[in-house]
């Protein structure tokens, strides 16, 4: 049964990639603009300009250019950046695996939170911990994130001093030798304790501000979760036998309460991925999301193309985990 | 409030006793108590965070001088995907090239008309001017150690001038072939032009261009597809200048280290190390510059943060006319006739955009800035006038209630805030002004598209121009003839004027200054007062911010935002 689901998954992960291509592809040409002029400059002659629409093969028909593309990702060609001229390919290694750090980081640190609070904010309903909870959560979803990662860095590294403005390392620091490209992993490899304490501190608030909103969601989906669950008749009945709160949170309540919040953690990686978009600017982060904004306003097609294709993937794959998920937490369900 | 006060409200929260009545209290409480916490903030211990940039070339590591400014941080927006001199046309690889890299001559100091030596130590002109001949200094080493020669700035010039990058105008305007480079010996380049080029010189000091890159690196990394080893030029550099690129990445930045062998030496106090970070929001460039984190900064900020900055001791602020002009250009087409365009310049809220939009960085112009060869000093600059602006839009041909098109960029506040004033101006004549905010790709293939001017909108603003050199015929001739209607060329009005036609034709290959000032005064003229084809905010006053402890540093107004980094250094505190 499991394999079958992974492979009817894997199967609709290639239409939903092939309708994504023609979509991102007729969107991104639909913007009127000449990424040839803008890769010149304003200064650059027509001949410049010509030569590199040639090259770039830009001149082609677009239903040419779009079955040349996808040809040519069928054999795992992402095409060239016509931003950092670079295969888009070699970008993505090089750019995504911070994104994944923080992405990751965030994650762990929402769901590390959100889960405690959303349990605890359950179980103390509409008592302090709860208004705490819900006022975290409530501000969480309310606030945008730009406007929060502004607000972080100018208070802890603008008035305060504590944290620094952003960036993965401070540029002229040389990075650890590339194993994974992500920094805190990479450092802890090459046993450079000095470098795992500055990529840390780094990466405190960025990914903190990335989590906040996800643990929001969290939180609430918990919370909701939990007190339905301790609402129900089994759990009054363990309590009338006289088990003990604990058994009765953490041994009935709790399992059967993560089925919600499990789909949500799964949406949760994707949503963070693109979440880090704005918080990648705003903190200097050279991750995979101020490559995608570069490449969106410079008509960079075949970055944009990529890093679409990247984020539709990774949530195409979550959901698939969490169907996996589905068939140990909750035995009942089949596909 | 005490201990005892809060263990006995966490006690009421726990037991869920708290009543509503006491949440209110507490919640109000910690409300006014905000302004405390707040202060607390302010008074909180800084600056835990280590100094930025251990760099991984320790200057101290490096051999002993008689005084190190250590690295000068520069913060920029974005990288480049190109450094390539005889390729790239952007601000910033220019910045790089000026470090790494030499021309033969450079401009002196803040002087747009007065030359330095560079890789040439004298240079002889022709008395037609049509001849020039460079002394090179001897014995000078490219950073791969290979020699500077005449032979190399032939070879060097040669790939300029064939790989035809964006600046590849700057030298074919004067010198078409490399059959016109005559290397006399090992320190003697001769340029035989064939007819005066009193420019040349001019051409030769730009900053898009004449930097010298070493043939052998260039030979190393040809190949077969690309023989002019562009695609390796674009990351890399291997120039004789002051600084060796060490690493460029475009997403972080780039870090130049001093080249020891530079044949200026290193006497006195200079940087060690220049480092250019990428930081794309604004806000956190100001804090950087405003925390001392970062040490200088080129016309990338707010004009509310310089505004700040100007008052903040910590810090200088560097403000210089640049060479550079902003306009709005009109669609002459679709604007009918000449009184129309007089029309909305009189109409434009030029007092506004200088004093509030600009907040004075900014200075009124025509289409040529003050500095630039040919500048008049009395150029026809048009007031705020409705009534007049009125009565020629109508005399013009429209009618009250016309609505005009007015395409901005639509992530361009300061553009954004221009149209909706003039906007109001227009609205208040009894006319419509439609701004079209669009992303700047859609600007940009608006003016250098083919379509018809009948398609385009009736006004574009946020545009400008600055010499690659100092010539008006080079700040003109790309933006108003009629060969740069479409095709690549940036006259989207489509404006034509005969007159002006010839006077272009004649100032390009002028050989007498005093014919090109009078040519040019009536350019200007016609450009402003008899037939505009753009409405002429001004000059942009460039800035520069650097913190107080920098020295050395000298704008140039045809180098825009870049720096002089061996002239500058640190102050000793």
């Amino acid at each position: 049964m499991l394999v079958r689901l992974i492979v009817r998954r894997l199967l609709f992960l290639v239409f939903v990639l092939f309708g994504l291509s023609l979509l991102t592809f007729g969107l991104s040409h639909i913007i009127p603009g000449d990424p040839a002029r803008l890769m010149a400059g304003p200064r650059a002659s027509q001949s410049t300009v010509d030569k590199i629409r040639e090259q770039y093969g830009l001149n082609d028909p677009l239903p040419q250019q779009y079955v040349t593309y996808v040809t040519n990702l069928a054999h795992g060609d992402l095409g060239t950046s016509f931003t950092t001229r670079r295969p888009v390919s070699e970008d993505l290694k090089r750019y995504l695996p911070a994104t994944i750090e923080l992405g990751a980081v965030a994650f762990v640190m929402a769901t590390l939170i959100g889960i405690p609070l959303g349990i605890v904010s359950s179980v103390r309903r509409d008592k302090l911990p709860d208004h705490v909870a819900r006022f975290v959560s409530i501000s969480g979803l309310a606030l945008p994130v730009f406007w929060l990662a502004i607000m972080a860095q100018f208070v802890f590294f603008g008035r305060l001093g504590w944290l620094p403005d952003g960036a993965r390392i401070p540029i002229g620091m040389d990075a650890p030798p590339t194993l994974t490209g992500m920094y805190i992993l990479d450092s802890i490899v090459a046993r450079d304790w000095d470098l795992l304490r500055t990529s840390l501190l780094h990466l405190i608030m960025p990914a903190t501000v990335l989590a906040y909103g996800s643990l929001a969601v969290i939180t609430r989906m918990v919370r909701g979760g939990m007190l339905e669950v301790l609402n129900q008749d089994y759990i009054r009945t363990a309590r009338a036998k006289g088990i003990s709160p604990r058994t009765v949170i953490f041994g009935h309540a709790v399992k059967n309460a993560m089925l919600p919040t499990v789909t949500s953690l799964g949406l949760q990686i994707g949503l963070l991925l693109s979440g880090a978009f704005l918080v990648e600017i705003v903190f200097s982060w050279p991750g995979i999301g101020r490559y995608a904004v570069e490449a969106i306003q410079r008509l960079d097609y075949n970055a944009t193309m990529a890093t679409t294709l990247v984020i539709a993937l990774v949530f195409v794959l979550m959901n698939l985990l969490v169907d996996i998920l589905y068939l140990f937490l909750d035995p009942r369900i089949s596909y | 409030m005490n201990d005892a006060h809060f263990n006995r409200l966490f006690a009421l929260a726990r037991s869920g006793k708290l009543s509503r009545r006491q949440i209110l209290e507490t919640g109000l409480r910690l409300g006014l108590a905000s302004p405390i916490i707040a202060s607390l903030i302010d008074a909180a211990p800084r600056s835990v965070v280590a100094a930025p940039a251990a760099p991984s070339k320790d200057p101290a590591a490096l051999p002993a001088r008689q005084e190190s400014s250590g690295a000068l941080q520069v913060i920029i927006t974005s990288g480049t995907e190109d450094i390539d001199p005889h390729y790239s046309y952007s601000t910033l690889s220019s910045t790089v090239a000026l470090a790494v890299y030499e021309g033969l001559v450079t401009l002196k100091g803040e002087s747009t008309d007065e030359f330095e030596p560079m890789l040439a130590e004298s240079w002889e002109v022709s008395e037609d001017q049509s001849t020039y001949t460079f002394k090179l200094y001897p014995d000078v080493l490219f950073q791969d150690e290979t020699p500077a020669n005449a032979q190399a700035v032939k070879d060097s010039y040669t790939r300029w001038i064939e790989l035809e990058g964006s600046p590849v105008n700057v030298i074919t305007r004067f010198c078409d072939s490399p059959d016109k480079m005559e290397v006399v010996d090992d320190t003697t380049l001769r340029f035989n032009l064939g007819s005066p080029q009193p420019l040349f010189l001019a051409a030769m000091a730009s900053s898009y261009g004449p930097s010298v890159i070493s043939p052998t690196a260039i030979a190393e990394n040809a190949t077969e597809e690309d023989p002019y080893a562009h695609e390796w030029a674009r990351t890399f550099a291997v120039g004789s200048g002051p600084y060796i690129l060490e690493s460029n990445s475009i997403n972080e930045g780039l870090v130049l280290s001093r080249y020891e062998g530079y044949h200026r030496g290193w006497d006195g106090n200079h940087f060690d190390q220049i480092i250019f970070r990428v930081v794309p929001e604004d806000s956190t460039r100001r804090q950087l510059l405003e925390r001392g984190e970062a040490d200088a900064a080129a016309f990338n900020l707010t004009v509310d943060a310089v505004a700040a900055m100007r008052d903040n001791p910590a810090l200088q602020v560097v403000e210089y006319p640049s060479s550079a002009v902003s306009w709005a250009i009109l669609n002459a087409p679709r604007l009918l006739t000449p009184e129309v365009r007089q029309g909305l310049s009189y109409a434009f809220p030029y007092d506004e955009v200088q004093n509030v939009v600009f907040q004075g960085l900014l200075q009124r112009s025509g289409p040529i800035a003050e500095g630039v060869r040919g500048y008049d000093p009395d150029v026809f600059v048009y007031p705020t006038d409705l009534d007049r602006a009125r009565e020629l839009v109508i005399a013009g041909g429209f009618a009250e209630g016309d609505v005009f098109e007015y395409m901005v960029d639509a992530n361009d506040e300061r553009e954004q805030t221009i149209a909706q004033l003039f906007q109001a101006n227009i609205q208040q004549m009894g006319f419509g002004l439609e701004i079209l905010a669009v992303d700047y790709a859609t600007v940009e293939s608006t003016i250098f598209g083919d379509a018809p001017a009948e398609e385009k909108p009736h006004i574009i603003g946020g545009w400008g121009w600055w010499p690659d050199y100092n010539d008006p015929w080079n700040q003109l001739w790309p933006n108003f003839t009629e060969a740069n209607i479409g095709n690549g060329g940036s006259n989207a009005g489509a404006w034509v004027n005969p007159r002006f036609e010839e006077i272009m034709a004649e100032a390009e290959n002028y050989e007498d200054e005093e014919r090109l000032a009078e040519l040019m005064i009536e350019a200007q003229n016609i450009l402003t007062e008899q037939d505009p084809p753009a409405i002429y905010y001004g000059q942009i006053i460039r800035y520069t911010v650097l913190g107080a402890n920098i020295q050395g540093f000298v704008p140039n107004p045809l180098y825009l935002d870049s720096f002089n980094f061996y002239g500058m250094s640190r102050a000793s505190s």
